[in-house]
């Protein structure tokens, strides 16, 4: 019988031919192939600077973002006003990118605040099971499948005073801000629940957990230190994926008058009287929701990229 | 199977109930109460008359005592009077409903009936040009702010073309095509924001049943590819999609919200923003609770369709 060859396979190959990787340069490398995900990287940091540069904008073109000229509204572009002027006669761009910042500080400090429940919750569900789990679990589903948008419209229009808040902070200018990031992290936390705790569940019966126990690690120690790092990358992705739902939510809310509340700009706000400007300034209507539509599927690539690259499922 | 219908309708009566009381509590956080418009209606009324009003009305004694009797009166079917229609609130309710069950009905029928070949294309194809495309089509769906979607449609259909009204309602009596008229950019709205869910949800599915044994076990007796993927991939995907989708009804409900305050259109979701924002407390909680019933009803439904989908399951 003659030595058969065995056979090789091209996957063989090619890792033998190419040096060791490390995990993070496999993620890095699988990442980089998901070119959609790479464009909206690029695209959400050039946004992100633009919305951090606006006070050097506003300095540079010599003009107030919220200085309201009523001889000067729905201006055409002009070298003053690189995208003319809004219909209180403000500078369209300065607002545009004053109410990035606010869009863009919303969504990520709501979703971090909802990964922070949801991990929470998550963690406690999957790892002691029970009761307290059938009573999350039952929790998150009934978050999921109630009609949000009317609840969180009650929600955002409380008194606040009638809930003991100071009348100095329940009146004050920033408090739609902190209101509505609050708002969204309440009612968002659900996604990362969900994962956190199939993650968890899948974790605890692994045997560096059960050595753990052995060798006497209390709960806390054993969730934090064995669990929490080995559950990462789902609340990673969930919250990458969460921060284009939060920032739809903000622009609705504001768009009804509910939440980010005027002088302030917002990207959402910014199109509340869009509907009867259409007809003498359909520009006005345009941009901001052109920002809000790229800022959220950039957002929803960049998850989509995260995952891909992140599931050990995934087969190259 | 009558059984666990009967024990699913009381779990929903009871999460009706928790829902009532908190909505009644949220609705009594809300600036002013029904005296103080009263008040501001009237000059004349003095602090007196305030302070005797709201005695009469019982808006003095502890909230656990008004919501009950509020309880009680509701169970006896007297859901008070709308403020600002001043009608009984069902009158007002029941119509609306009716518009706002045709509209999702036509949306979620449409987008369905669009996501479902689409997304099994795209899922039987992977990386193929098609995949991609529907893939960009399902990430825009899901990342366009429905408000701006809307404010869109109408500046193309209604104001550039001039096909479309803008919004509102068919007069009482105009014939069918007449009503239709006025629902396709509502419906379109509605579709197009409901379609990118649906589209990844039923490709991921696509995609797993794809994977599976039973798969490979139809192909290796020969059956044709078509046998294979509506007989066996199909039935097999449409489980998790009909969960999912059940999950979604909320989603649908505050994107028709949306596209009925853009539109005009006198639904529910109008409705209850609009009573929320004109301080019609009775009109506002009946409504949201008839939502958050309908969505109750919604999921036991596709519970019972999972059923009949998936015959391992029974509710014996």
């Amino acid at each position: 019988m003659s030595a058969q060859k065995t056979p090789t396979l091209a996957a063989e190959v090619a890792f033998a031919a190419g040096p060791s990787r490390s995990p993070a340069a496999i993620l890095w490398r699988r990442f980089l192939e998901h070119r959609l995900a790479l464009g909206s990287l690029s695209v959400l940091v050039l946004l992100s600077a633009a919305a951090l540069a606006a006070p050097v904008v506003e300095a540079a073109l010599g003009l107030d973002a919220n200085l309201v000229d009523l001889f000067m509204t729905k201006q055409p572009p002009s070298p003053e006003h690189p995208l003319g002027t809004d219909a209180l006669g403000r500078d369209l761009l300065l607002r545009l990118l004053y109410g990035g910042r606010v869009s863009l500080l919303v969504g990520l400090v709501a979703a971090l605040g909802a990964a922070v429940i949801g991990t929470a919750v998550g963690l406690w569900a999957g790892y002691f099971g029970g009761a307290a789990d059938a009573l999350l679990m039952r929790l998150t589903d009934g978050v999921i499948a109630l009609p949000l948008l009317p609840l969180l419209i009650v929600l955002a229009a409380i008194d606040l005073t009638k809930l003991g808040v100071p009348e100095a902070l329940a009146t004050s200018q920033d408090i739609s801000l902190y209101r509505i990031v609050i708002l969204i992290a309440l009612v968002g936390w659900t996604t990362v629940a969900r994962l956190v705790r199939g993650a968890t569940l899948s974790m605890k019966t692994r045997e560096f957990v059960r050595a753990a126990r052995a060798l006497g690690a209390g709960h806390t120690r054993i969730v934090l230190v064995h669990i929490l790092p080995n559950v990462v990358s789902p609340i990673i992705v969930a919250t990458t994926l969460s921060i284009g739902n939060i920032i739809l939510l903000e622009s609705v809310l504001s768009f009804l008058g509910l939440g980010i509340q005027p002088p302030i700009a917002s990207w959402g706000n910014m199109l509340t009287n869009a509907q009867e400007l259409i007809w003498d300034a359909p520009a006005l209507a345009i941009y901001p929701g052109l920002l809000i539509f790229a800022t959220v599927i950039a957002f929803n690539f960049l998850g989509d990229g995260l995952q891909d690259a992140l599931d050990p499922r995934a087969v190259e | 199977m009558l059984r666990y219908i009967a024990q699913r309708l009381t779990e929903s009566a009871v999460v009706l109930l928790i829902m009532s009381f908190v909505i009644y509590g949220l609705i009594g956080l809300m600036p002013g109460d029904p005296i103080d418009i009263m008040v501001s209606a009237d000059p004349n009324l003095t602090a007196a008359d305030a302070a005797r009003l709201r005695a009469l009305y019982g808006l003095d004694r502890p909230i656990w005592e008004r919501y009950l009797s509020w309880l009680g009166a509701a169970l006896q079917g007297d859901f008070g009077y709308s403020r600002l229609h001043a009608k009984p609130v069902l009158d007002i309710l029941w119509p609306r409903l009716g518009n706002t069950v045709i509209l999702m009905g036509v949306s979620f029928a449409l987008a369905f009936a669009l996501a479902l070949p689409a997304g099994l294309l795209a899922a039987l194809k992977p990386r193929s040009a098609s995949d991609a495309a529907v893939n960009v089509i399902a990430f825009a769906g899901i990342s366009v702010p429905p408000f701006w979607l809307a404010i869109l449609l109408i500046i193309v259909f209604a104001v550039f073309l001039g096909w479309l009204p803008a919004g509102g309602m068919a007069p009482a009596g105009a014939g069918f095509l007449s009503h239709a008229e006025y629902l396709v950019l509502p419906v379109a709205t509605l579709s197009i924001a409901t379609l990118g869910g649906i589209l990844r949800f039923v490709r991921a599915a696509t995609m797993e049943a794809l994977r599976q044994d039973y798969v490979r076990t139809a192909r290796a007796k020969g059956l044709s590819e078509r046998q294979v993927v509506l007989g066996h991939v199909l039935r097999n995907a449409m489980i998790p999609v009909v969960t999912i989708l059940a999950l979604n009804f909320g989603a649908l409900f505050s994107g028709a919200l949306i596209t009925e305050t853009m539109f005009g259109t006198l639904g529910m979701g109008k409705t209850i923003y609009d009573a929320i924002l004109g301080n019609d407390f009775n009109l506002a909680l009946v409504g949201l609770l008839l939502a958050t019933l309908t969505t109750l009803l919604a999921n036991l439904l596709a519970d019972l369709c999972y059923a009949w989908l998936d015959p391992r399951i029974s509710y014996g």
